[in-house]
């Protein structure tokens, strides 16, 4: 069970969204990491054969996967990023019908069905129409027709978007609870919803991936220093401008600082641990200026 | 997979209305139909409804039969008879109605007569079967095809020109060759069922195309095609399903309204005369047909041509990925013909007499002489129109499955 891409690349126009990967995916939870417009979503489309690549090949155990048309396309279970659906049917009826254009056995399907509604707590809005569903429910449905095969690959794009922090938690738990025996690829911007959950992350940058490994790794990787300081309160513009600031948090007279510097920002400034969402910012993160500055 | 097609496009509110729209359009028209058959009374005055039809089928089932020399002389010879009356020669219109109303029993006969013996293809004197004697009888079939001979042979009309030799000889054939005498009797639920059919047809296209515009668009419209296109059968078989559920979305609602027109008209006007040509209301027609399979051809060229309109507005909602854009092909289709006719170009016209409107027309188009000559051979339009359009309906299949199934989610 092995998903390669090998030199794939996406040009529209004068913009490459995909910029030569490689890459092989075994069995496990991946994570995408990165900026909006960083060329996650254009990756996946090609991953569901959505779109075709301009050149490169992704191969499923060492078939292309374009030339295995649906053969491949049953392996496959997707949630894309702007998950639309039929505003009419009932969520019971959405998913029988994903169901039949999966190729499922109406018997088959109704049992599945019945299975992932109760999995993701849908069952009793079965009969609500699609459209009337909350942001979270909708995901959640969402997920569910995704499953319906029990597909080898998952594929979920920006799957907690929008969701509030009990819902994201819940899907993440719910997302842990899918991946097993098969790969889950799964991209966001928002870190926290893979640094448990992923066995492997791959930050991706201008449609290349900048670096990958798990969050130990990255962070290891990174050589990251980081430092914490409180500066007076009229300095605070300053160090925004001068530094990378992972958070600012205002006390009396003044703010600590979280600052990814490779000298002390201060006099005073203690050293921190990284953390994964440190190497984001290093990565994605914006500054005022490119070496580490002076106030 | 075709059920859930199906159930995707009722389960919008829009679609509910648009079938009510539907079956609203059906009994509008058989109201119009019924409402348009007029009784005169003894007194001159018109009556309409269940029994002013009663009466006037009781009044022309009197003269009910062939229609041959010795019966068209009892005409003539009554139809003179009351054009004597001070009624008829009065000059209060209410007597001159009161005079009407004595001659609704044969009064399609008289149509057929000012034409027969006018003197000119294209004259019409409404009047002139007042001036025809019994003793004239024999010439009444004879004319049709010694006016017609003359119209195609008159070097200054555009007849002339219009047609090539072997279509002058065609459509002469053609008239000569049709079965005479005519069967003569009551035929206004036939009538009357051709005649309204092009609104019912056409109103009906209209919200087919309507309810079909959306069947590949509103994947993107709803972006619903990223799921559609990655699962399994995305790309063929739930493809092909969309084009099933175009294709029974018309057959079913299409059969379902001319059925229920039908039998509406029918069983409110009466299935009598099925078996009259139907010269005895288009008196210059050149196909040979009894009123009921001009029926059946109209029937069969809507359902062909609803097909083919709706097929069409699939192929662009899968091209463009608009219904909207989608939606307007009917109209297109519809209007454009019409507003080219309006020019009034004789050449124009005959390549009109074969765009895809015409089968939702019938009733209009068996009026006109389109003949094409192919290849040495003479066809009439209808043959065309039916074999052409089939044919095309059955490639914008392939074409829609190939368009949409290629599509990429950027």
């Amino acid at each position: 069970m092995e998903l390669k891409i090998t030199n794939l690349t996406k040009q529209f126009s004068d913009v490459k969204a995909v910029d030569d990967i490689s890459c092989t995916l075994g069995t496990g939870v991946y994570g995408l990491l990165g900026v909006n417009g960083a060329g996650k979503t254009t990756l996946m489309r090609m991953l569901t054969t959505l779109v075709t690549p301009t050149s490169g090949a992704i191969t499923w155990d060492g078939q292309d996967i374009f030339a295995m048309e649906g053969g491949y396309r049953r392996l496959l279970g997707y949630l894309p990023q702007d998950f639309g659906f039929y505003p009419d049917f009932s969520v019971y009826d959405y998913l029988m019908y994903i169901a039949s254009i999966k190729g499922l056995r109406p018997s088959v399907a109704k049992q599945r069905t019945k299975q992932l509604l109760q999995q993701v707590g849908l069952w009793k809005a079965r009969g609500k129409k699609m459209k009337t569903l909350s942001g979270g429910m909708k995901r959640r449905a969402g997920i569910a027709q995704a499953m319906l095969n029990d597909p080898k690959i998952l594929i979920l794009d920006e799957p907690t978007a929008g969701l509030d922090p009990s819902e994201r938690i819940r899907f993440r738990n719910l997302i842990s609870e899918l991946s097993e025996d098969r790969i889950v690829l799964l991209s966001t911007h928002i870190v926290s919803d893979i640094e448990y959950i992923a066995n492997e992350i791959m930050l991706m940058k201008d449609g290349r991936i900048a670096a990958s490994g798990t969050a130990q790794e990255l962070i290891a990787a990174s050589r990251l220093k980081v430092w914490g300081c409180t500066v007076p309160k009229d300095k605070i513009e300053g160090y925004l401008k001068a530094f990378r600031v992972a958070n600012v948090k205002t006390v009396p007279g003044g703010a600590e600082l979280r600052i990814l510097s490779s000298t002390p920002p201060t006099e005073n400034a203690r050293e921190e641990t990284a953390t994964l969402e440190d190497v984001f910012l290093h990565y994605f993160g914006e500054r005022g200026s490119e070496n580490d500055g002076e106030v | 997979m075709v059920k859930y097609e199906l159930k995707k496009i009722f389960s919008a509110v829009s679609s509910k209305i648009a079938l009510g729209l539907m079956a609203m359009m059906v009994m509008l028209s058989t109201w119009m139909a019924v409402s348009s058959v007029e009784w005169i009374n003894e007194s001159g005055d018109p009556e309409t409804g269940f029994a002013a039809i009663g009466k006037l089928r009781g009044a022309q089932k009197e003269w009910s039969g062939i229609l041959d020399e010795e019966r068209l002389r009892l005409i003539l010879q009554e139809n003179q008879r009351i054009a004597a009356t001070p009624e008829a020669q009065s000059r209060d219109y209410q007597q001159n109605d009161i005079a009407y109303g004595w001659r609704q029993g044969f009064r399609p006969v008289l149509d057929m007569v000012n034409q027969s013996y006018a003197t000119g293809f294209q004259e019409f004197d409404w009047y002139l079967s007042e001036r025809i004697t019994p003793d004239q009888a024999g010439k009444f079939y004879g004319n049709r095809t010694k006016l017609m001979k003359e119209w195609l042979c008159d070097e200054t009309g555009s007849a002339y020109r219009l047609f090539t030799e072997k279509e002058k000889l065609y459509l002469v054939e053609q008239y000569e060759t049709l079965e005479t005498p005519f069967y003569y009797t009551y035929a206004e639920g036939w009538e009357q069922l051709l005649y309204h059919s092009p609104f019912v047809i056409m109103v009906g296209v209209l919200i087919l195309g309507y309810l079909a515009a959306g069947i590949f668009a509103n994947e993107f419209r709803w972006k619903s095609d990223a799921v559609f296109f990655s699962s399994r059968y995305g790309r063929d078989k739930a493809t092909a399903a969309k084009i099933g559920a175009g294709f029974v979305l018309v057959t079913a609602l299409y059969w379902a309204a001319v059925l229920i027109y039908t039998l509406l008209i029918l069983g409110c006007l009466g299935f009598d005369g099925w078996n009259c040509p139907i010269q005895i209301d288009l008196w210059k027609v050149f196909y040979h047909l009894k009123l009921w399979q001009a029926w059946v051809l109209t029937a069969v060229g809507g359902y062909i041509g609803s097909l083919f309109f709706v097929f069409v507005t699939m192929w662009v909602s899968a091209k463009t990925r608009s219904s909207l854009v989608a939606v307007t092909v009917p109209f297109l289709l519809i209007f454009l013909p019409n507003f080219l006719d309006n020019l009034n170009i004789d050449k124009l016209s005959k390549f009109l007499g074969l765009l895809p409107d015409q089968l939702l027309q019938i009733y209009q188009a068996l009026r006109y002489f389109y003949v094409y000559e192919i290849g040495g051979k003479v066809f009439n339009a209808m043959t065309l129109l039916v074999v052409v359009y089939s044919l095309l309906t059955v490639v914008l299949a392939p074409m829609m499955y190939r368009d949409f199934r290629k599509k990429e989610i950027i």
